[in-house]
């Protein structure tokens, strides 16, 4: 702030030199004619060592100045680097917004990351601009262009002048990589909190890991989806790290554990589970029933239809490529068989579901309910819990490592902070113009006051 | 009058025309500057096949001005902060939408119409373009073009291609005066609701993850499954267990209104199926008298060929299709109210069995068996009620990360629907730089024109009103003007103030004609050029035989010499020799004290000496 306002008398102090000599001479030109004029300008010292010294002065005291004031103004570019970007796209397929890189949220996050005092979030946000570095034009399409590049730039005002610009601009470029990479790359969800497994149903802890495997599973196809011959430094593809995890459920979870619980009636709450498993067996009853009457009724219905009625007919159609062929009418009958034995499959589901809670219960209610089986279940629990953990971390970790080698971390910032060149140019022009304010003021000395000779 | 000379009017106006041109120049920069406005542009396409029809995916019309609604600018302002500072009117009427037509479908709808066959084609690409004011800047324009598309985007997914929504209906369930059971229902039915919509999302994509909250729609039917299986059959068969409720007769009397309304669904359904079967049998009835059953594949086939393959002929199994489905439906909704009668109906049985511990009291009270007798229903009540309360909290939560994944999920289509052609891109309305060198070279041009104009004009009037027509010097008007324009200034160094009268022109007009006199000072004039020659002199005639001659950059005795050489040439004259003429002549030049033009041409006078040319006595002063 002080040094712009000394920045400011400096340039307006030489200013008004140049002015004030400017109008001396312009008010005194009539005092002299014009042989006098072109005499005094002929003699005027033009390279006088004061003259030279005073503006080596100046011009050294304002380049320290500007200096310091030029050190608040930086900008960054920050270039995206993954191949969605050359769509418009963020990494996760959403719309690309630039002005997302000097959001409430990034610069907020900066103010946070740096620790920086005495500053709000619009303050801040004020001083910083974003534009594409290079932009098309929508007049025809050889000038249509997507911005993969864009530039920040910071300028600091009064209320951020006590923060050191450089700083500044790489906590924001620093605070945007972090929300671009939460918020736009992949991401899976960890469960931060371990349940209360003492709690729990034995059964329930095994629809838990099953739903946390399974999740880790998804993650995992999902990516390989993505790129299925991608290899980590460990040498493992997402495929071979699912297969890990899929083996691990269906052994280790769904036969393993599940069996131990099962074979031998394991359960913290004997009553109350057989109770919930036969209420449940009830609601589903109530749901097979409703299944199998629309089973029934599709299969009444095929049986109303009239042979004169559905005649199967060929009809010219045409394909994708557009080759013609003869295609086969659709009728009602083909569309409620498909429907009949969509119902009879859930009919079969239900009808599983209901016979294994039942098994459940049975298993319960002729248990012994040793201790050591609730040990050996609990041990069991903990180790699962701690594999599965150990999956989500290796699933993840190949994630990232997709993202850092194939993306390119998603962006690269670079800083770039005060040019030399401009500075000197600067410089120059002041010097110059300091120079020419001050031989103006001499020569202004030498124009009489009132009509006479030149002094 | 002076020849025309172009350049010397333009260098007599030079300053000013400079002047003029920067102060105008400048001025209409100012006003180009602050009148411009900042136009960012954007080019969409939307890529769904449809588009090109002017239909959105869902066969709904596709209206692009809805890029400018009140709806997505409203929710712009909002995400910008800028309520209270602009109006959703204003954004909007800034907003421009221009369509890009493909010359190629254009010219193929063109010839299809022309062959008078049917083409629709609808242009699917555009330039979205917002105006900023030169005050709020291109950095503004472009922001708000951007959040605008965003908006735009999400909602386009939203009300086109990701229809179905898994809204939270449960939110605050507990606080409304629901008995247990009936909040349970609630639950289930939402759970249900939301897996089935979650499933239809994944479905269209199979391993969609939402990088905000980093779960896939497969997790969170594995969630709510979870939570179903676990949470909300641990609740149902504690309710059913201890026959929880809070109001027993008005649980009874719901539950047997239901079973009633089911009745008197039943037996609607009933009627309505003897309905359909009688219109079926009728139906194809008439349709084999008509012989329509008797149909073959060759009859479609020629009956197909003999219309445009392009329209679809609708046969006759539609119709029958619609009797059969509606027979199934309206016996499926029969046997299903009959089971959900039967739900009831165990309701009414869970809620009012009696154990005989309450010694048959719960038959006539209020008050459930258990309610009656058992000592820890109010623990268990108090332990549902909480546990219901985490219910919802979770499911509260799992709703909120839904919204969240599906928000996600709905920008991501709108992106996939709609691709961006070129990224925002800012112009000034007005190139001002190039149309402020168009101003200030027409300026420059209109000025100089001026001054040739002014200046001729000056020329013309300088010859009538400043010219002696005799000696096409100047006059004594313009010797006034001279001496007055510089009364306020100082005369240079070397300026040499010459005057030449002759002294007997009054008695040459009078002896020997005017004619003569006139002659003679036309000889006069002619001497006094020759002899001033290229020296930067001003004529003036002043009248009655008086001539004037200023000169710069020169001195007393250059002038001296001019006029001896002018006595000379006068004497050696050829005509008039028979005429003495008499003048004077009087020179003085700038110094110290004579500095002003009326002082320096007194001195001229002061100084005036007599001459006399007589050509027959051959003598001179």
């Amino acid at each position: 702030m002080v040094t712009a306002i000394l920045l400011k008398l400096i340039i307006l102090f030489v200013g008004v030199l140049f002015a004030f000599s400017a109008a001396i001479i312009c008010f005194r030109l009539k005092n002299v004619n014009r042989t006098e004029r072109t005499q005094i300008f002929k003699t005027a010292e033009y390279f006088n060592a004061w003259i030279i010294l005073i503006c080596f002065v100046t011009t050294l005291v304002y380049g320290i100045f500007n200096h310091f004031e030029l050190k608040k103004s930086v900008h960054a570019i920050i270039s995206l680097n993954y191949s969605e970007a050359s769509q418009a796209l963020n990494s996760n397929g959403t719309r690309y917004n630039m002005a997302e890189i000097i959001s409430d949220e990034v610069v907020s996050r900066a103010i946070k990351k740096g620790a920086l005092k005495n500053v709000t979030v619009k303050q801040l946000k004020n001083c910083l601009t974003v534009y594409p570095c290079v932009q098309g034009g929508v007049a025809d399409e050889t000038q249509y262009h997507i911005s993969t590049e864009f530039a920040v730039e910071y300028h600091a005002s009064k209320h951020t002048a006590h923060l050191d610009s450089e700083n500044v601009i790489k906590l924001i470029s620093a605070a945007y990589k972090e929300y671009y990479i939460e918020k736009y790359t992949d991401n899976f969800r960890l469960d931060a909190q371990k349940p209360d497994f003492d709690n729990m149903e034995y059964m329930d802890i095994v629809a838990y890991f099953d739903k946390e495997a399974q999740a880790v599973l998804n993650y995992l196809y999902g990516m390989a989806a993505k790129n299925p011959s991608f290899v980590t430094e460990s040498g493992s593809t997402f495929n071979s790290i699912a297969g890990k995890v899929h083996q691990f459920n269906e052994t280790q979870i769904n036969q393993n554990f599940k069996s131990l619980i099962l074979q031998n009636g394991i359960v913290r709450n004997k009553d109350g589970y057989i109770d919930r498993l036969s209420y449940h067996n009830k609601n589903v009853d109530f749901d097979r029933r409703k299944n199998d009457a629309s089973y029934k009724l599709c299969n009444q219905a095929i049986d109303m239809y009239s042979e004169e009625m559905t005649r199967v007919v060929l009809v010219p159609t045409w394909d994708q490529t557009g080759k013609y062929y003869m295609g086969r009418t659709k009728v009602g009958v083909d569309e409620l068989s498909v429907m009949a034995t969509n119902f009879s499959n859930y009919v079969a589901s239900n009808e599983k579901e209901i016979m294994d809670n039942k098994l459940v219960i049975d298993k319960i209610s002729s248990s012994n309910q040793k201790s050591e089986f609730y040990m050996s279940a609990d041990a069991l629990v903990d180790s699962i819990y701690q594999s599965i953990k150990g999956f989500e971390k290796e699933a993840i970790n190949a994630g990232r490592e997709y993202s850092r080698h194939k993306m390119n971390q998603c962006i690269a910032v670079t800083i770039y902070g005060i040019s030399i060149m401009s500075e000197l140019k600067t410089l120059v022009l002041f010097a110059c113009f300091a120079y020419v304010s001050l031989v103006l003021y001499r020569i202004s000395k030498k124009f009489p006051k009132i009509g006479g000779s030149p002094q | 009058m002076k020849n025309f000379q172009i350049l010397r009017y333009l260098k007599r106006f030079l300053p000013l025309i400079v002047a003029f041109c920067l102060l105008a120049t400048y001025a209409i920069y100012f006003k180009l500057s602050t009148s411009n406005t900042y136009i960012a542009s954007e080019v969409i396409h939307y890529n769904d096949e449809q588009a090109e029809k002017g239909l959105a995916p869902t066969g709904d019309k596709l209206d692009v001005n809805e890029i400018k609604s009140s709806s997505v600018m409203s929710k712009v302002v909002d995400k910008m902060g800028l309520t209270g500072v602009y109006s959703v009117d204003s954004l909007i009427s800034r907003i421009n939408i221009t369509p890009i037509e493909d010359m190629d479908k254009v010219a193929q709808k063109d010839a299809k119409l022309e062959e008078g066959e049917e083409y629709i084609y609808e242009p699917s690409t555009f330039i979205v373009s917002f105006a900023a004011t030169s005050g709020e800047g291109p950095d503004f324009a472009r922001t708000i073009l951007d959040e605008t598309l965003d908006v735009y985007f999400e909602q386009f997914s939203q009300k086109y291609v990701n229809v179905a929504t898994a809204n939270n209906t449960i939110e605050n369930l507990n606080q409304n005066d629901y008995d247990f059971i009936e909040m349970m229902e609630l639950i289930d039915t939402s759970i249900d609701n939301t897996i089935t919509t979650l499933y239809q999302r994944i479905e269209q994509n199979n391993y969609y993850r939402a990088t905000q909250t980093g779960v896939s729609f497969t997790e969170l039917v594995n969630d709510f499954n979870y939570l179903k299986q676990v949470m909300v059959s641990s609740l149902f068969s504690k309710i059913y267990k201890y026959q929880i409720t809070k109001n027993k007769s008005v649980l009874i009397s719901d539950y047997t209104t239901r079973i009633d309304n089911n009745n008197i669904s039943n037996t609607k359904d009933e009627s309505i199926v003897e309905d359909v079967v009688t219109v079926i049998d009728a139906y194809v009835e008439k349709m084999r008298e008509s012989g329509n059953t008797n149909i073959s594949y060759e009859y479609i086939l020629d009956n197909l060929h003999e219309r445009n393959l392009q329209d679809f002929v609708g046969d006759q199994t539609v119709t029958y299709d619609e009797l059969i489905y509606s027979w199934r439906d309206h016996n499926e909704s029969r046997a299903h109210a009959i089971i959900d009668s039967a739900y009831c109906a165990y309701i009414l049985d869970t809620f009012t069995d009696c154990t005989g511990r309450c010694n048959g009291k719960c038959a006539h009270s209020d008050l459930t068996c258990t309610e009656l007798s058992d000592a820890e229903y109010a623990t268990v009540r108090a332990e549902v009620e909480n546990e219901i309360d985490a219910l919802l909290d979770e499911l509260t939560s799992l709703y909120q990360t839904t919204r969240k994944t599906n928000d996600e999920y709905n920008k991501y289509l709108g992106a996939s629907y709609i691709s961006v052609l070129s990224s925002a891109s800012v112009k000034e309305s007005v190139n001002v730089v190039l149309y402020t060198a168009i101003a200030f070279f027409f300026l420059m041009v209109l000025c100089c024109g001026g001054a040739i104009v002014l200046g001729r004009t000056g020329d013309i009037i300088n010859y009538i009103f400043y010219t002696d027509h005799l000696t096409e010097f100047n006059n004594r008007a313009y010797l006034d003007k001279y001496l007055k324009s510089k009364d306020k200034k100082l005369l240079d160094d070397g300026v040499v103030y010459c005057l030449v009268d002759i002294s007997n022109l009054i008695h040459i007009n009078t002896e020997y004609s005017r004619d003569v006199g006139d002659s003679i000072i036309k000889l006069f004039t002619t001497h006094i050029k020759e002899t001033f020659g290229k020296s930067k002199t001003e004529y003036i005639y002043n009248g009655n035989g008086s001539f004037v001659m200023l000169t710069e950059e020169s001195d007393y005795i250059t002038v001296e010499d001019m006029m001896r050489i002018f006595r000379l040439r006068l004497d050696e004259r050829e005509e008039h020799r028979d005429v003495a003429i008499e003048y004077k002549i009087g020179i003085a030049e700038t110094f110290k004290e004579n500095k002003t033009a009326r002082k320096l041409l007194s001195e001229a006078i002061e100084n005036k000496k007599d001459y006399i040319s007589d050509l027959k006595e051959k003598s001179s002063l």
